[in-house]
């Protein structure tokens, strides 16, 4: 994704690849400024304006996004996937009842009566563990917790029973008794129809709950990729390293310091040369400054964007 | 010894209780955490004890003086409490520069000469590790974590015995938490300070605390020291709360529906009943839970949980142990 700077182009997503299976749970991994979100709303063909999305291909349920006619492209995306944001509040629009907002969808894509896809709706309300759907449908959004209508979000999502559902950092504001019970939803959604789901976090431990297969993002570049349970025990990047060490949890000795990473994450505008990560990184190497390294395998569904990961591990 | 005691504090807004009789009390050059759910009333009672909202009963002691009273020594008193606050984007005056921040604290606080002040700006800007140029700069030319660094310093500008932090990283990415979070225990270890942490994360206050409390819904259900508290929670709740925390590769659990009650309407007996796990609601001939406040009879014990059925909850402990991971 780029967007017009005062010199070159700010490049926020630069050169992103992966692909979600049907069925798949897929973690999205990175901190702030990392480019996850921005890669879920190209993906969404939600670019903010003024950027621009360039890919080699965008493919969704076998469909070519980028050069679809927009009418089709619209009744895909809106058809076929669902987004999941962090503040539900804001996603749900304040004035309407919830029956009318999780309705809309499914009467703008499949032209089903009112009476039909209310219907719906009270499914998908209970599917999400919502009890007395038919009271709550009548409901407008404040009536709701935060937990519920994050729920409810994802009821949305589900009325046109999508192949791909994109869950952006969706318990980030909620309590962590409710965010246990998200995941729960999304992992029985996952389950029971099928649908893929792409999980976007911060949370490395929290995406491990229910994803097959990790992604980390640092200053827009996917730094590492591979099965979770590699990317848990044996991590390649040393960024991916960092981020798990600085993590208070509840089996770390708590008295033993956390590790910090060094420096701050990276100017857009003012990457370095090589490897982004580089001048915080502890094992850098002098190729590391000069030439950034591509995401290249290191193991059974591996990939790692390291110099000097890509250089131990093969042999290892 | 603790250096700051709150006995039986009672917060109300209109109709809601939303602080219901706590005591609390924060060790000597030691950290309370306290921690729970949003519309506990954790954040309530951090502003009640530096006077930002009115207290209903109760008294908060600071070396046995309470601070409420009136006058000058108590206000001397009071000054030994500062606070930092969640969003460090909305706690510092975006048109100060960060010297200037930090300077009209010690202007109220310490009678100091202007040079002396300046020489105090750098030396705790030395203090929170950020670099002396940064007394000049504003607000929006740093990051979130150093912005949080800049509230500690101010903080710490009117040498303050206790340190109430609330939520300080909950804004900061991961990383840069980290870097927080060994701050302040530095901090602490060097200035002998003490903390009231809070947070709503298990993990984090773990980390930070010596001591732990958990409320719900305007009481304290669960309080004693961290290794006790995490490797054998008593209460229910406690159980639930750590049983939800997401560890790498370990499925975490539900063991709790629902969210926090309507606090215009507390259940009956034990707020927490119509939630619990071990309650009347899935166990028969628990009526004691409806009826019965468990609440007193909790006072003094070292581990006190506010539940009739107290330590019947097994430990995620034991589950970890017992290896029940993902892969």
């Amino acid at each position: 994704m780029e967007f017009p700077g005062e010199g070159d182009p700010l490049r926020p997503v630069d050169g992103v690849s992966f692909d979600v299976g049907r069925g798949e749970i897929v973690g999205l991994v990175g901190e702030s400024g990392s480019g996850k979100s921005l890669t879920a709303l190209a993906v969404a063909c939600l670019a903010p304006y003024p950027g621009r999305v360039r890919a080699d291909s965008l493919c969704l349920s076998g469909e070519e996004l980028l050069t679809l006619a927009p009418d089709r492209r619209r009744r895909l995306l809106g058809t076929r996937l669902a987004m999941v944001f962090q503040d539900p509040m804001s996603s749900l629009n304040p004035a309407l009842r919830v029956g009318i907002q999780l309705i809309e969808g499914a009467q703008t894509h499949r032209h089903i009566g009112r009476a039909e896809a209310m219907r719906e709706a009270r499914d998908r309300l209970a599917s999400v563990h919502i009890a007395g759907a038919d009271q709550r449908l009548r409901q407008y959004p404040y009536e709701f917790s935060g937990g519920m209508r994050q729920r409810v979000t994802i009821a949305m999502g589900l009325m046109n029973q999508p192949d791909l559902i994109i869950a952006d950092e969706p318990t980030t504001s909620l309590d962590v008794t409710v965010q246990a019970q998200i995941v729960q939803v999304l992992e029985q959604i996952n389950r029971e129809a099928g649908t893929a789901i792409l999980l976007i976090s911060h949370d490395l431990a929290l995406v491990s709950q229910i994803c097959s297969r990790a992604l980390v993002m640092y200053a827009g570049r996917v730094v590492e990729e591979g099965p979770i349970g590699v990317i848990l025990d044996f991590p390649a990047h040393p960024y991916t390293k960092a981020l798990m060490a600085a993590v208070p949890d509840l089996r770390k000795d708590r008295h033993t310091p956390l590790e910090t990473i060094a420096g701050r994450p990276p100017d857009l505008g003012d990457l370095p040369p090589g490897c982004a990560f580089a001048p915080r990184c502890p094992i850098a190497v002098e190729r590391s400054r000069k030439e950034a390294p591509a995401l290249e395998p290191v193991g059974p569904g591996h990939r790692v964007a390291c110099w000097v990961a890509q250089e131990d591990l093969p042999r290892r | 010894m603790s250096s700051l005691e709150v006995h039986g504090l009672s917060i109300q807004y209109g109709p809601i209780t939303a602080v219901d009789g706590v005591d609390l009390a924060i060790p000597e050059h030691g950290t309370l955490g306290l921690v729970g759910e949003s519309g506990s009333g954790k954040s309530t009672i951090a502003r009640a004890i530096v006077g930002l909202v009115p207290v209903a009963t109760g008294e908060v002691r600071m070396d046995g003086m309470p601070l409420q009273l009136r006058g000058g020594g108590a206000r001397a008193l009071r000054r030994r409490v500062q606070m930092v606050f969640q969003d460090p984007y909305s706690s510092l005056n975006p048109r100060m520069t960060a010297g200037e921040a930090i300077d009209e604290a010690l202007q109220v606080n310490r009678p100091l000469s202007p040079a002396q002040r300046w020489d105090e700006v750098l030396s705790l800007l030395d203090l929170v590790a950020l670099d002396r140029g940064a007394a000049g700069r504003f607000p929006h030319q740093f990051s979130g974590g150093q912005r949080q660094r800049i509230a500690i310093a101010r903080a710490l500008a009117a040498d303050p015995q206790v340190l109430i932090a609330d939520e300080v990283t909950s804004s900061l990415d991961v990383s840069v938490q980290a870097n927080v979070l060994n701050l302040l225990r530095e901090l602490q270890a060097r200035l002998g300070l003490s903390y009231l942490f809070i947070s709503h994360n298990l993990s984090v206050v773990r980390y930070m605390s010596d001591q732990v409390a958990v409320m719900y819904l305007g009481r304290i259900v669960e309080a004693a020291p961290t290794e006790d508290l995490f490797s054998r929670p008593q209460h229910p709740y406690t159980r639930a709360l750590i049983d939800a925390v997401p560890q790498p590769g370990v499925r975490s659990m539900v063991r709790l529906e629902g969210e926090i009650p309507d606090p215009r309407r507390p259940p009956s007996g034990c707020r927490f009943h119509p939630r619990c796990a071990i309650g009347p609601l899935v166990r028969s001939g628990r009526d004691i839970c409806v009826d019965v406040d468990p609440q007193s009879g909790t006072r003094g014990r070292p581990h006190a949980a506010a539940c009739h059925f107290a330590g019947e909850v097994g430990s995620r402990h034991d589950a970890l142990a017992a290896g029940t991971t993902l892969r």
